[in-house]
């Protein structure tokens, strides 16, 4: 069983100029008294009071202008910010698909990568050979297998690490936009097998300005607005809300 | 399952240090993680050079072998003695400093990790360690037969230096993560970083012996971690008496700065994301 819950989650950014960043400045500005309006840190608060509960089955699907903390909630998911505020427990093993290329190496090969991929996602070396044969057959990249993944043009590349990403099967799946890679026929055949993946997986977390695959996939839509939760339902009930917001 | 909860509560420096002990512990976890990372870096840099590691090997010999020949002719002192020592102790200096100047720059260059799923920090810089010692052991093979091309006799007290090797791992481990912390924070430090290593490898008895300082400069020597630190490795190996007060000083450098600086890792193990 996989679960999410977030209870009164909130995260506040230190916002790092050149003065902060310098030792030397953060020295002498506590020497002196000048440079002082430059000290203070600015924070932002990226997320605010967040209260959210994902179960099996849930298909979450986020909206919300640039900015409102989409990004910013799928990296709490992912375990990459620790929240400033609140609690949050995930139990299952999730999976990010922020960035499918994620541990490759172009110096390698793309039998190489295959291994490095897979472990970066957290599976063992033996797992990773026992997928390779099956994503090297989705890739259909044949003998450039054997080549560096430098020589490969952008959507080879882009093939190679979608094939990859989406051979495991995780118990949460956390996207910022829907994933995809390589020509028109390969895009139909790996758009399949996204979509099969999304619905086997037990919770999928996606985030997307892409209204009609939001429509498609997801049965529960969270709106997001200047980092808190504005409203939560299904799509029917949210997005009409969240549209007439937007050409307010 | 994973509970993640706010930093905002208050904690004490114990609280800290038990949470950066775990992260300590957590890191070996990820050691598959480590071991691509840390041989990553060596495939990078010998991808299309047939003979890979041997540059390396090759420079460091006649570096070595050069200023071994130059110094037991300015202080009159026999090859035979001065080169062991030179070849052993460059080693291991370049062992110390590599690992704090890749720990500069190691949380930097793993930002896109750290951005897009949870990566331990510990891990990351086990990966330095791990490759440092890996280029160790091949950077030693050419000191290894200097020492025995001139008649020194590995014995069971050479066998002391793998000792000294894994203090010297440990105190690697907690300088790494104070260095690596500081300089994500702090971009100026990267600089000032390497001119101190610079500034401390002339204050270390590396190329010439703290036997013929005068007796009023000994205490550069004597106050020096670093001096310990090589001392340690290097001495069992060419057959130089280590003093006891060497290994207790080693204890105390590699234990006693872990548990020292475990509360500075657990307070800022998790805010590095927020620096890169």
């Amino acid at each position: 069983m996989a679960h999410i819950r977030l209870s009164d989650v909130g995260v506040e950014f230190p916002i790092h100029n050149s003065h902060s960043r310098s030792l030397q400045l953060q020295v002498f500005g506590k020497l002196g008294g000048k440079l002082a309006q430059h000290k203070q840190a600015v924070f932002v608060q990226a997320l605010q009071g967040v209260n959210l509960e994902f179960k099996d089955g849930d298909r979450v699907g986020i909206i919300g202008h640039n900015g409102a903390g989409k990004t910013t909630l799928l990296r709490v998911l992912a375990g990459v910010y620790e929240p400033t505020f609140g609690t949050m427990s995930v139990e299952g093993r999730l999976s990010s698909f922020t960035d499918i290329t994620l541990g490759m190496d172009p110096e390698a090969t793309g039998l190489e990568n295959i291994i490095f991929r897979c472990v970066f996602m957290g599976l063992s070396f033996a797992e990773a050979r026992r997928l390779s044969p099956s994503i090297q057959q989705f890739s259909e990249l044949g003998e450039f297998l054997r080549l560096p993944v430098r020589t490969y043009s952008t959507g080879m590349f882009l093939r190679l690490a979608f094939a990859i990403s989406t051979s495991i099967e995780p118990d949460i799946i956390v996207m910022d936009e829907m994933i995809a890679g390589g020509d028109a026929r390969f895009l139909e055949k790996a758009t399949a097998r996204l979509t099969n993946l999304m619905e086997r997986t037990k919770i999928l977390v996606l985030a997307t300005h892409a209204i009609p695959i939001m429509q498609d996939l997801c049965n529960k839509v969270v709106w997001l607005d200047h980092g808190e939760v504005r409203k939560i339902g299904s799509f029917e009930e949210v997005q009409p809300l969240y549209l007439a917001s937007m050409a307010a | 399952m994973t509970i993640l909860s706010g930093a905002g509560q208050s904690r004490n420096l114990i609280d800290y240090a038990i949470l950066g002990w775990r992260d300590i512990v957590d890191g070996a976890r990820y050691w598959r993680l480590c071991h691509l990372l840390a041989t990553a870096d060596t495939r990078r840099r010998f991808a299309r050079s047939r003979l890979g590691q041997f540059w390396i090997m090759l420079s460091s010999a006649i570096y070595i072998t050069a200023i071994g020949i130059v110094w037991s002719q300015l202080w009159h002192q026999p090859p035979q003695e001065i080169l062991p020592y030179v070849a052993v102790g460059m080693m291991v200096w370049q062992l110390i400093s590599s690992i704090i100047i890749d720990a500069t720059t190691a949380l930097q260059v793993s930002s896109n990790f750290f951005l897009n799923q949870y990566t331990s920090t510990a891990a990351i810089l086990y990966a330095v360690i791990y490759r440092n010692l890996f280029i160790f052991s091949l950077n030693m093979i050419f000191p290894l037969l200097i020492c025995l091309a001139f008649g020194i006799r590995f014995d069971a007290f050479s066998l002391m230096s793998l000792v000294g090797l894994l203090l010297l791992v440990i105190t690697g481990i907690w300088i790494a993560f104070v260095v690596a912390i500081f300089c994500a924070r702090f971009r100026d430090i990267v600089q000032i970083v390497s001119s101190i290593v610079q500034i401390i490898f002339f204050l270390t008895p590396v190329l010439w012996k703290a036997e013929l300082l005068p007796p009023e400069s000994r205490v550069i020597v004597d106050w020096n971690p670093f001096a310990v630190l090589v001392s340690i490795v290097r001495d069992p190996l060419v057959g130089r008496p280590v003093p006891t007060i060497h290994w207790a000083a080693a204890c105390l450098l590699a234990f006693g700065g872990l548990i020292a600086t475990l509360p500075f890792f657990g307070r800022y193990r998790r805010r590095i994301v927020y620096w890169l």
